[in-house]
């Protein structure tokens, strides 16, 4: 008898206990985790300032008067992060990736729809006035100057030194700040974020004169005999290049082989038959000797355009970015008069490319 | 009497057994007020944290069932002590912040590598991303290409990355880095040592000015709690 009494007191023991465990799952819950979770920012170096983009999804909802609390880690700086360098969104989904976002209009403190928004030690908080948030939606927060919506974000938090593992907490709370929902996350800060990279790339330059004689033949009174070289540059000069041209002897470049007649050089832009006249033209255009575009057809031609060769550097060819083979065509005509002094003439004239590095 | 009362526990941890088999989804209640927050609860019998050695450290927990990570479209949850227990980890190394192509030439491709290491317990892994303020240039503004089909080559004006490793997201084709945050690595589960390779690769051709070029490209590394 007393055995069975016994028994019988395990059993309600028993049962009073199981109803306990059963029913414990079913009450209410308290907090529910945030999901989601993440911060990512524009630096990760220590002691540098940083914009954070946080985005979470809040199961419960944020009722008109609770609170929306960030807790940066110990360590971050808010410096003078106030409600303007602050946005909060709600999402349009619980897909933090892909819900579209709707932000809330903040101020210091709430009032009706404007939410509260200020920084107190590492906690950021967002007060409700009479504005909502929808359970189960990704909610976004933006610290920085991506914090754009309304007055724009001017100033920045600061990340700490050096460290890993150092845990954000965000909450919602009741206007009582009795959590609601509670997530965490953590941030790595490291020495350097930023990988240098660098190259160097040395200087080419390359110059070629594609002949070092050029004959004009046999000066008549009816025609313009011209002859040509062509220059030819390669530089990777950022600034590319300039080729000039000078004569050795100021004035009369064209000399006679008794060393005192010349040709006389060409006074304007074209050398005409039947006038004593010797000048240069060029291929190129936006240099100092004329454009001659078509050195071969000025050949047995009444006129060819070419000015006089002077004793002071003239461009006859360039460019401004680097070039590859970039070949320009040195015409030099001459034609000669009546009384022309007969005999063999010749002219030396130098050709000096440079490289605008 | 002492068999009753042993069958009386038997019977008691019979019905527990079947509590918990039962189906009857766990609340992770926090529990909290002004001045703490009990992140979790668990009841199992037993566990420590203690085993160790140079290469690992163990934390183990006994008597719970069916722990680990579920998830649909809707939810995640993480069954069990260690799934609740642990506080948020993340750390991220990058292996050198130089990366020197030297004298580069036409003749072939120079290339450099860092390589990039995340750790971290986030139930959804983690993301890093790359990006630069301004191209690979010189002083004077001239800069060299970025790479635009798929591969840097030799001749060409062109620059870019590529990534390997098991989470490398560029390790298909070279890839130009720009001004907005691309993603390098991507890892959707909580991970130890996450290794992802980028090699920086550059080219020039005959036309590329001279001059000394070099750009900051900044990798961000984001948990997903």
């Amino acid at each position: 008898m007393e055995k069975k009494i016994l028994f019988k007191k395990v059993i309600k023991i028993t049962l009073a206990s199981l109803i306990l465990l059963l029913s414990s799952p079913l009450l209410p819950v308290h907090a529910a985790a945030l999901t989601s979770i993440t911060d990512t920012m524009t630096r990760l170096k220590a002691s540098t300032v940083s914009n954070h983009t946080i985005k979470f999804v809040q199961l419960t909802g944020v009722a008109a008067g609770q609170k929306l609390k960030v807790t940066f880690p110990t360590g971050f700086v808010m410096g003078t992060v106030d409600y303007t360098d602050v946005d909060l969104a709600e999402g349009s989904t619980n897909n933090c990736t892909s819900a579209v976002f709707t932000d809330k209009v903040l101020a210091a403190t709430p009032l009706a729809a404007t939410w509260g928004a200020a920084v107190a030690g590492q906690v950021l908080t967002f007060t409700s006035g009479t504005d909502t948030i929808t359970a189960n939606k990704c909610v976004l927060i933006e610290v920085g100057l991506n914090a754009t919506a309304g007055v724009g974000g001017d100033q920045q938090v600061t990340n700490p030194v050096a460290g890993n593992n150092l845990v954000m907490n965000l909450a919602t709370t009741t206007a009582g700040d009795v959590n609601i929902d509670t997530g965490f996350l953590a941030v790595s800060i490291i020495a350097n974020d930023q990988v240098t990279v660098s190259a160097t790339v040395d200087p080419t330059f390359t110059f070629a004169i594609s002949a070092s004689t050029c004959a004009l033949g046999t000066l008549t009174l009816v025609t313009v005999q011209t002859c040509s070289v062509t220059l030819t540059t390669t530089t990777n000069a950022d600034g590319g290049y300039t080729t000039t041209v000078v004569g050795v002897v100021a004035g009369a470049d064209l000399i006679h082989s008794n060393g005192s007649d010349d040709i006389d050089d060409a006074t304007g832009v074209q050398v005409n038959a039947s006038s004593e006249e010797f000048g240069i033209g060029t291929s190129d255009s936006g240099v100092d000797i004329v454009t001659e575009s078509d050195c071969v057809g000025a050949d047995n031609s009444a006129a060819a355009d070419a000015q006089a060769i002077t004793n002071t550097a003239q461009s006859v060819a360039s460019n401004t970015v680097p070039v590859s083979a970039e070949a320009t065509t040195a015409c030099f005509a001459a034609s000669a008069a009546a009384i022309t002094t007969a005999g063999a003439y010749s002219a030396t004239t130098t050709f000096i490319s440079t490289g605008t590095f | 009497m002492k068999n009753i009362f042993i069958k009386g526990i038997i019977i008691t941890l019979v019905f527990i057994y079947v509590g918990i088999f039962r189906g009857v989804p766990v609340s992770f209640a926090l529990m909290s007020s002004e001045s703490y927050i009990n992140w979790m609860d668990s009841l199992n019998f037993g566990g420590e944290e203690t085993s160790f050695s140079t290469n690992y450290k163990l934390q183990d927990t006994l008597g719970e069932v069916g722990t680990g990570r579920i998830s649909s479209t809707n939810y995640t949850g993480l069954i069990g002590f260690r799934q609740a227990e642990a506080d948020p980890k993340m750390t991220f190394t990058i292996s050198d912040t130089t990366v020197d192509f030297g004298t580069l030439s036409v003749s072939s491709v120079s290339s450099d590598s860092v390589t990039i290491t995340t750790t971290t317990n986030a139930v959804d892994g983690y993301v890093t991303t790359i990006y630069e303020t301004e191209n690979l240039k010189t002083g004077a503004g001239s800069d060299i290409d970025d790479v635009a089909d798929g591969t840097v080559t030799a001749g060409s004006e062109e620059y870019g990355i590529r990534t390997s490793g098991a989470a490398g997201q560029m390790n298909a084709a070279d890839t130009s880095i720009i001004t907005s945050p691309q993603t390098v690595a991507l890892y959707s589960s909580w991970i130890n040592g996450s290794a992802v390779t980028i090699t920086f690769k550059a080219a020039i051709s005959s036309l590329t000015s001279a001059g000394a070029y070099s750009h900051n490209v900044t990798l961000i590394s984001t948990g997903r709690f």
